[in-house]
């Protein structure tokens, strides 16, 4: 039988486990808001006038993402798709992968699959690890009561999949960057350098063509914090653009390669 | 017309991007159900056939058929009945050995009975949670080889397969190898550079130079070449007047530890030198036929192709 391409997902699903890439996941998803909850219980005293605000859960999500989509979320999506395709360079395992009964466009969708749900998990670790932030002081400290505003599901929803949308180029480019290179560091290395560019281009007007700027300018956007100049198109529509742009460059580049493994 | 060979190579060439040409018009058959030994010098052009054979690099020029089906149209059925190894062991060294093999049964679809079966099989029954980063190179060699045997192949494509391996594990695999050949009728195709590691197992082979392929046939084909006479050596009671006697018949003779060694010469031309040395008043201990061993015949062949 031919293996098909939910096979192939399983198969690059295991190949995660244990990896560097998976503990980044995990680590990045915690990072913010375990600072969040270390100053929480460190300086208690201002606790129960913020727990009580009714704009308490719209405060702390804005909060924890903002060093999220400034750095954490670009770097994690950086990381995740070298990762994942250093995973096979690392063990020297390009030649069997394409020695096995797998079509290239197999291999390649597999992989790159199993690095956005990788990104989804570390989305839905940052939103577990943000709840806890905000209900662990609550229970631990006595003074400091539940947060009585509701949670405002939706908007975190809504929030969570713009964000998501905003990192797909970060992860297509990376993705198809380390493709090519055996050596860890130039996909790594010009991830930084593209990240550094976005970050330089926040103030200017065209700033919004630069792939790995859109978390960034969706946070500021929302934030109306006037660190950046907010373009007039819809930087969703830009970000699924550039996925898809790379995505299919790095297809015909893996698919054209003339040496595999 | 259905093909004996389980493998054909026709008439392949491969030139890097540098222009150094590796292989020169590469014509192999491999029959089915035979242990196929390619033997080459390192740097003789193995890997690259091999390589080429898996789909690994892209065949510039000639054909390669496997199973009777053309590699370029029916890559991917053809690659569901290849097991292989290439070169260094492609492991993941954060998995265990189960867990590696796991990877690869998912895409074979295979049972997961098998991953139990084909570790016995290579000797790695009990390595636990013990990450194959941790394995010796040994373990991590049979290891590979589990990979390859895991989905039952029909075709084994190993290249040097018992690098790393102490003498116990390389006879171990040798007997493995054969074992998979006649009970299961697994085709092997081994590469090496060492004839001896796979003169005992191989039924047929082909010997690689500089990416010509310089001898091919069965290995009793290998084995009728080294029957054949290499040098005659007399041991006489002395030997400097023997050499004086023996050069007036014979040109080429020389002296080497201890005896006079002839080139190759008729059985009439040995019984004339016997005759002159008798009548020469030197006394014959020793009149022998040196036969070429296989190391010998494959020198020669390589030597040949430098030419």
């Amino acid at each position: 039988m031919t293996a098909t391409f939910w096979d192939a997902c399983e198969s690059e699903w295991l190949k995660r486990k244990r990896s560097l890439a998976s503990c980044l996941v995990v680590a990045g998803g915690f990072f913010t808001p375990t600072i969040v909850l270390v100053a929480r219980l460190v300086y208690p005293g201002k606790l129960p006038k913020i727990y009580s605000a009714a704009g308490f859960w719209n405060d702390l999500w804005t909060s924890s993402w903002e060093s999220m989509a400034i750095f954490f979320l670009p770097m994690g999506a950086i990381l995740a798709a070298s990762l994942m395709a250093q995973i096979e360079f690392k063990n020297n395992a390009w030649k069997q992968v394409h020695a096995s009964p797998l079509s290239l466009s197999t291999i390649f969708f597999s992989k790159l699959a199993v690095v956005l749900v990788m990104m989804g998990q570390f989305f839905a670790l940052f939103n577990v690890a943000i709840y806890l932030s905000a209900v662990l002081p609550a229970l631990l400290l006595r003074k400091v009561p539940y947060p009585s505003a509701p949670i405002p599901w939706a908007r975190f929803l809504k929030d969570d999949a713009l964000f998501f949308i905003d990192c797909l180029p970060i992860v297509a480019a990376q993705y198809l960057i380390s493709l090519r290179y055996r050596n860890f560091l130039v996909p790594i290395g010009a991830g930084f350098l593209i990240w550094v560019g976005a970050l330089g281009s926040l103030s200017w007007k065209f700033g919004y063509v630069v792939p790995y700027i859109y978390p960034m300018l969706n946070y500021l956007k929302n934030a109306g914090t006037g660190k950046a100049a907010i373009p007039l198109v819809n930087i969703h529509l830009w970000s699924l653009g550039y996925f898809f742009f790379f995505t299919f460059l790095g297809l015909g580049l893996f698919v054209t390669r003339r040496e595999k493994g | 017309m259905q093909s004996n060979y389980c493998l054909e190579t026709t008439d392949v060439c491969y030139q890097y991007a540098s222009g150094d040409v590796v292989l020169r018009r590469v014509n192999l058959r491999v029959p089915q159900g035979s242990i196929y030994a390619f033997l080459g010098p390192n740097g003789a052009g193995k890997t690259t056939t091999l390589r080429l054979i898996l789909g690994l690099l892209k065949v510039q020029q000639g054909q390669i058929t496997i199973f009777g089906k053309s590699l370029v149209k029916d890559r991917i059925e053809i690659l569901r009945r290849i097991g292989s190894l290439i070169e260094s062991p492609s492991l993941y060294d954060h998995l265990t050995a189960s867990e590696n093999l796991a990877v690869w049964q998912k895409i074979y679809r295979c049972s997961e009975s098998r991953i139990r079966e084909v570790l016995e099989l290579v000797g790695l029954p009990n390595t636990g949670g013990k990450r194959a980063g941790r394995f010796s190179l040994g373990m991590k060699q049979r290891l590979s080889i589990a990979v390859a045997l895991l989905h039952s192949p029909s075709l084994l494509i190993l290249d040097e397969p018992t690098n790393g391996l102490d003498p116990h594990g390389m006879i171990e695999i040798r007997e493995l190898l054969a074992t998979l050949n006649r009970e299961r009728g697994v085709t092997i195709v081994v590469s090496s550079h060492l004839l001896a590691e796979i003169e005992k197992l191989a039924t047929h082979l082909g010997i690689i130079h500089r990416g010509e392929v310089v001898f091919q046939g069965t290995m009793d084909d290998l084995r009728e070449q080294r029957q054949q006479v290499a040098a005659v050596c007399f041991s006489t009671i002395n030997d400097e007047k023997a050499l004086g006697i023996i050069s007036r018949h014979i040109p080429g003779a020389r002296r080497e530890n201890g005896k006079i060694v002839v080139p190759p010469i008729s059985d009439e031309q040995i019984a004339r030198v016997n005759q002159a040395l008798v009548e020469g008043r030197v006394d014959v201990h020793q009149i022998a036929v040196r036969r070429n061993d296989l190391e010998t015949v494959f020198m020669n062949l390589v030597a040949e192709g430098s030419r």
